[in-house]
């Protein structure tokens, strides 16, 4: 199990509301491995999201199903708040975002 | 700055569905009723047929679906446990029950009847507040929405009091019922009742559902306070049949608290982080238009004389009735029931199978399509009854009720659709996450 790997299980998870996988969002601010273990820092879009923990339970279990017998920590963090900017190119356009003038404002 | 996962809450979908689908029967049978009345619609808003309309409307679909609504989102979003979903599922009965017996009697303008599906409703709304209000009370989140929720209880237990009042004073002449009075029960229970709960709720909502991040509103608190304090002096001063030079002064003072709610929502729709504006969006601004069509409406109303033409005292009560409940809390309630119901459906039917197969996202279990059509609908038929009153045309006035019927029916589609099959409208996509940075 490696940070790769786990980013492309993570690719899997998506926010219900928005339709788009969490590590397109930047939902995920990191990943940490050891062998046998794995540490998730991710956030949700907005804090007081009723889906947020859902989301991260989600995150959760895709991991634990792919990496069984391993030990899987998903942790929510709040600090940076997420911003849209934070997204991929791909998702911002998805959301119908003109990138170039997201990417300009910072 | 970090925090274990919190496990989710969220109450079963059998507890909740059927206020969401119950409600829309009370706009069909308001329409019914509508397009089966006369003239006398526009004498005076306390005609049988005008009662048992605003009671099948106000109590059957909009507070129906907020019941839903808030038996839903208090578990859910205040993180505060229900008291028993046991009783709320004997307390949906009651209420459907009791609502229908009520609409039904009151347009028979059976006195002893009405006094016992009256009845009924209270016990429903008691069982109701107990219920929500334990769960408010026990909720960890010290927001606006929590606040609303508990102040719209509040007004909910003063205006079921009042309604059951009058009831009884209709069967018993305990004192004169005037329409000041009437108004004043009738504005607590819409603005205090439903449009605190609706407004405090929607500073939750909106950002939510159209993730705003970047902008935070700047009216909230001041929104419940200025409310609370201008329905009370609205009720107290109302009650007492004041001449129009009071009653303009009272209706421009309880608009103040919906604009500034109104300007929030502009900047918090501004704000998003959504580009494409979905179906609660489009609700919240087309019950925007509704609210600024009410506050006008109602400051002619509160005038009265100048526009009461040919002794037809009703027609901008009703004009007034029809924008501010149909068209403001209506427009809104239904955008809202488009998202809350898929996100229940959602989290019930189809996230147990997140890892193991490809599960639809929320817009997949609701049509954006049939959302829209619905919404469009009520307001037309809501537009057609307004200016109906306006003009003094019954004909248009049945229109109306006819288009209130296939409003409320469109609404009930559109939310019978969602408990279709639904299936994952995209695939894992790798091509979104390219950006994968570890």
């Amino acid at each position: 199990m490696n940070s790769r790997q786990v980013a492309e299980t993570l690719a899997h998870v998506y926010d219900p509301e928005l339709g788009i996988d969490v590590v397109a969002l930047g939902l995920v601010y990191s990943i940490e491995t050891e062998p046998g273990r794995a540490a998730v820092l991710m956030t949700t879009t907005t804090a007081s999201c009723p889906m947020g923990p859902a989301i991260l339970e989600d995150a959760e279990t895709m991991l634990s199903l792919r990496f069984p017998g391993e030990e899987i920590e998903v942790r929510p963090v709040f600090d940076p708040p997420w911003d849209i900017r934070m997204a991929s190119d791909e998702a911002l356009s998805a959301l119908g975002f003109p990138v170039r003038e997201v990417r300009a404002t910072g | 700055m970090t925090a274990r996962v919190a496990p989710t809450q969220s109450p079963p979908l059998g507890l909740i569905a059927p206020f969401f689908l119950a409600a829309p029967l009370g706009l069909v049978a308001a329409g019914l009723l509508l397009a089966n009345a006369g003239h006398l619609s526009f004498q005076a808003i306390n005609l049988p047929r005008n009662v048992a309309i605003t009671h099948a409307v106000v109590l059957g679909w909009i507070t129906t679906t907020m019941m839903g609504a808030l038996y839903q989102m208090a578990p859910a979003v205040l993180s505060g446990r229900l008291w028993s979903e046991r009783l709320a599922r004997v307390q949906f009965v009651i209420h459907v029950l009791s609502v229908s017996f009520f609409v039904w009697s009151a347009w028979q303008w059976d006195v002893p009847l009405m006094g016992i599906a009256g009845s009924g409703i209270f016990v429903s709304l008691v069982l109701f507040m107990a219920n929500a209000g334990v769960a408010v009370a026990r909720a960890r989140s010290r927001s606006v929405p929590r606040a609303a929720a508990a102040l719209g209880l509040a007004w909910l237990a003063i205006a079921g009091g009042l309604g059951l009042t009058w009831v009884g004073t209709l069967e018993h002449l305990w004192f004169p019922i005037t329409m000041g009075r009437l108004s004043a029960h009738a504005h607590v229970g819409l603005v205090g009742w439903l449009g605190i709960t609706l407004m405090g709720l929607s500073y939750q909502l909106v950002p939510m559902f159209n993730v705003v991040t970047r902008v935070r509103p700047r009216f909230g608190t001041p929104v419940l306070i200025i409310m609370s304090l201008a329905l009370t002096t609205f009720a107290a001063v109302v009650a007492t049949d004041p001449g129009p030079a009071v009653r303009l002064p009272l209706a421009l003072l309880l608009a103040v608290a919906p604009l500034l709610w109104g300007v929030d929502v502009v900047r918090l729709l501004l704000g998003r982080s959504k580009r494409r504006l979905d179906i609660q969006g489009h609700s919240m601004l087309v019950a925007l238009v509704w609210l600024v069509l009410a506050v006008l409406l109602g400051a002619g109303a509160a005038l009265g004389t100048p526009f009461t033409p040919g002794d037809e005292s009703a027609r901008w009560l009703l004009a007034y009735a029809a924008a501010g409940i149909g068209g403001w809390l209506g427009s809104a309630l239904i955008g809202n029931s488009f998202k809350i119901l898929p996100f229940l459906i959602w989290y019930h039917r189809y996230r147990p199978r997140v890892g193991l197969e490809a599960v639809p996202v929320v817009s997949d279990i609701y049509s954006e399509r049939l959302a829209t059509v619905a919404l469009a609908g009520v307001s037309l038929a809501v537009a057609t009854v307004a200016v109906s009153a306006l003009v003094g045309s019954v004909p248009a006035l049945q229109a109306g009720g006819a288009l209130l019927v296939v409003g409320g029916l469109l609404h009930l589609v559109g939310l019978v659709h969602m408990f279709l099959p639904k299936h994952a409208s995209r695939a894992p996509q790798p091509a979104l996450s390219k950006r994968i940075t570890v």
